[in-house]
């Protein structure tokens, strides 16, 4: 009896290990992106020489760093089992607003007061969203989808058009690059710093953990309540940090302008083999998953595609990696 | 995630909802501008419909609407449907229901056109539609064709002036969901630059296509202008502000030593601190003041003489575009002061503010 209370309290307040089971084939789907994003790159050189240049690797990683750094939130959501945050429009708006109205006042606050003011909008926006989950237990997919709709139109009563001064410090550090843009770094920070912090520390094994499964979660002594609260307050500073970049590397906007950004942050997670049920996903895949969104993007242009066919390979692309990830999938279990 | 419904969370949902309806229904209200009850009371009433909250001038055209009927005595029933057309529809219902005498407003909802052209027609009320043609309502918008064709041909003697018209690229910003709007701006506007600079080879003019917003514009230009290296001169024409300034500001992240100039449309930004220096002009439609001409009309019916139909572009009543270098943008009153004094003398907005007239 002693020993089964003790073993009881073990359980409770040990987190769960990093899984390295049969069926996460992160390595397989690491070579198929980098694979793909090699095959882009060189048929697309040989074709199109021009495409190989500093210049391209600036637009890819304008096109990828937004992405990227909402696909970490998004990515976050997924693995907790929340399944979809459908609020990130709303999510990344409002801190950009935020930020342009800010920066565009009369007397405005320094740029590094007004960055922090947007990250903590972005944080706001999960708490609020975890509020709603956790409060009235509805499906956190109904519940941003819900709240998105309300953001956007409460942003819409706001304003029109926001306009970011392009003299502003934030405007000159969003548009300028490094080699890279500027913007893609902040992204890359992003990336490194949420990685090893979902699968090395506590909480973030406790936020895996409830997304494989709540009632094993729950029997460990994990607080679901609190993990929903930390995952949607986790993806809300992403959407802050985007937001704000957002606002950078934009010079004019309105509230419906980030509506098309959501689905291919959805083909991003998809793509890095992030499992839509929760409990597994790798952060660092987002890497090469938005890499090769954007290069594909931008290839197409080389060969003289229309947005259409862009929307039409971006389709096929998530076909095949999906019907990929069901292949192994099927493969592991057997 | 596993969802357990109890009777406590399913009252919770449905005092949610109860309370949504509520405030829907006061929103409504409040909305509806001097809607009280049925407008079949002896005097005028007209239905006014705002499309949405995506530009300042659909509001500040209900703005400029609602102080021209006063002027005249009227009054005036203001909905808004935001882009869509189930709302659009109910609208429909509602102004029907009001018995209202006549309908103004910017119909983008284009799928339900039809069929509230012939639910208005059934009851006898008379539509004015602004930019977007529908059998049967007269037709009141901008001359988008001369806009094109007038802008193109500013641009093209820009950059005459400043490049002896050496372009090797242009850069056409569309937005092919405005349908026969964006082809007669935007490629009229080409056609435009085509007709100063006639050396421009047919190759040099490349296309992006974005929805209106700049999250969508700003990355198809950049991979179009990262597609095109050797370009040393490149122009930007496009149905609008935001989507030439949209590959201005692309060109600025790419970096390099290619000069970049444009023309925007509609004076969405020129004159304002976000465009770009390099958008050297524009045109304005001052669209807030649109019921200035729809007002015509209506004098006419309320009048008991209600003039011929005239329901296209070609025979409808045009306003004309007021093309404007940066320069003079700059003089130009911002749109809340131009809706104030629309509002108060009832003049057409090109004659009030436009500097080129």
């Amino acid at each position: 009896m002693t020993t089964a209370l003790t073993d009881q309290k073990t359980r409770a307040v040990t987190a769960p290990r990093p899984r390295t089971l049969k069926g996460d084939h992160y390595g397989i789907t690491a070579a198929a992106l980098l694979g793909a994003l090699v095959i882009v790159i060189v048929v697309t050189t040989v074709l199109h020489p021009d495409f190989f240049s500093g210049r391209t690797l600036i637009a890819i990683g304008f096109t990828m760093a937004i992405t990227g750094i909402l696909s970490v939130g998004q990515a976050i959501i997924t693995i907790s089992g929340a399944v979809l945050d459908l609020s990130i429009p709303a999510g990344l708006m409002l801190p950009a607003w935020a930020v342009a109205t800010m920066l565009g006042a009369s007397n405005p606050l320094p740029t590094a007061l007004i960055v922090l003011i947007g990250v903590a909008l972005g944080v706001v926006w999960g708490g609020i969203n975890a509020l709603i989950v956790t409060t009235l237990k509805i499906n956190p997919i109904i519940v941003t989808l819900g709240t998105n709709f309300i953001g956007i139109a409460i942003l819409s009563m706001q304003f029109t058009t926001a306009t970011v001064p392009g003299r502003s410090e934030l405007s000159m550090f969003g548009n300028g690059s490094l080699l890279l843009p500027n913007i893609w770094w902040v992204m890359l920070v992003v990336v490194l710093v949420a990685a090893p912090l979902l699968r090395y520390t506590r909480s973030g094994r406790h936020l895996t953990a409830t997304g494989g499964s709540v009632p094993a979660a729950r029997s460990r002594g994990i607080s679901i309540r609190g993990m929903r609260y930390l995952a949607f307050c986790t993806a809300g500073i992403c959407y802050g940090i985007a937001g704000v970049l957002f606002a950078g590397s934009t010079s004019n906007f309105n509230p419906m302008g980030s509506a098309s950004l959501l689905l291919s942050v959805i083909a991003a997670v998809i793509l890095a083999g992030v499992r839509m049920d929760g409990g597994r996903g790798s952060i660092l895949l987002l890497l090469p998953a938005c890499a090769l969104l954007a290069t594909v993007q931008t290839a197409l242009v080389f060969f003289g595609l229309d947005a259409a066919m862009q929307s039409v390979f971006q389709g096929a692309i998530l076909i095949i990696a999906l019907a990929g990830d069901g292949y192994l999938r099927k493969r592991s279990t057997r | 995630m596993h969802i357990k419904y109890s009777f406590r969370r399913v009252a919770v949902i449905v005092a949610a909802a109860a309370l949504s309806l509520g405030a829907l229904s006061a929103c409504s209200s409040g909305d509806s501008g001097g809607a009280g009850g049925s407008s079949d009371d002896g005097d005028f009433t007209v239905g006014v419909l705002v499309a949405g909250h995506d530009a300042p001038w659909e509001e500040q055209q209900a703005d400029v609407a609602t102080a021209l009927a006063e002027k005249r005595g009227w009054t005036t029933i203001v909905l808004t449907y935001d882009n869509d057309p189930s709302t659009f529809t109910r609208n429909v219902s509602t102004l029907i229901s009001k018995k209202v005498d006549a309908v103004v407003g910017f119909m983008v909802a284009t799928g339900a056109n039809a069929a509230a052209q012939q639910r208005f027609e059934a009851a006898g009320i008379p539509v004015i539609t602004y930019d977007i043609a529908q059998d049967g309502w007269y037709f009141v918008g901008v001359d988008n064709a001369a806009s094109g064709k007038l802008n193109g041909e500013a641009f093209g003697n820009a950059l005459k002036e400043k490049w002896d018209c050496d372009v090797d690229l242009v850069l056409e910003g569309h937005q092919s969901a405005a349908g026969a709007v964006d082809e007669q701006r935007t490629g009229g506007e080409a056609e435009g630059l085509l007709s100063v600079c006639p050396d421009i080879p047919e190759s040099a003019f490349q296309s992006f296509d974005s929805d209106g917003t700049a999250a969508a514009a700003q990355p198809a230009a950049r991979n179009l202008l990262t597609a095109n290296p050797n370009a040393k001169h490149i122009a930007v024409v496009g149905i609008n502000d935001i989507n030439v300034q949209a590959a201005l500001d692309a060109q600025n992240q790419l970096g390099g030593d290619a000069e970049i100039l444009g023309w925007g449309q509609d004076g969405g930004l020129i004159g304002t601190d976000a465009a770009s220096p390099n958008m050297l002009g524009s045109a304005f439609y001052f669209l807030e003041g649109y019921p200035h001409y729809s007002f015509q009309i209506l004098d006419k019916i309320a009048a008991g003489n209600p003039p011929e139909m005239a329901d296209t572009a070609a025979n409808g009543l045009l306003i004309p575009p007021c093309v404007v270098t940066a320069a003079e943008a700059a003089d130009v009153p911002s749109g809340d002061e131009r809706t104030k004094e629309i509002g108060e003398k009832d003049e057409a907005g090109h004659d009030l503010f436009c500097p080129t007239k």
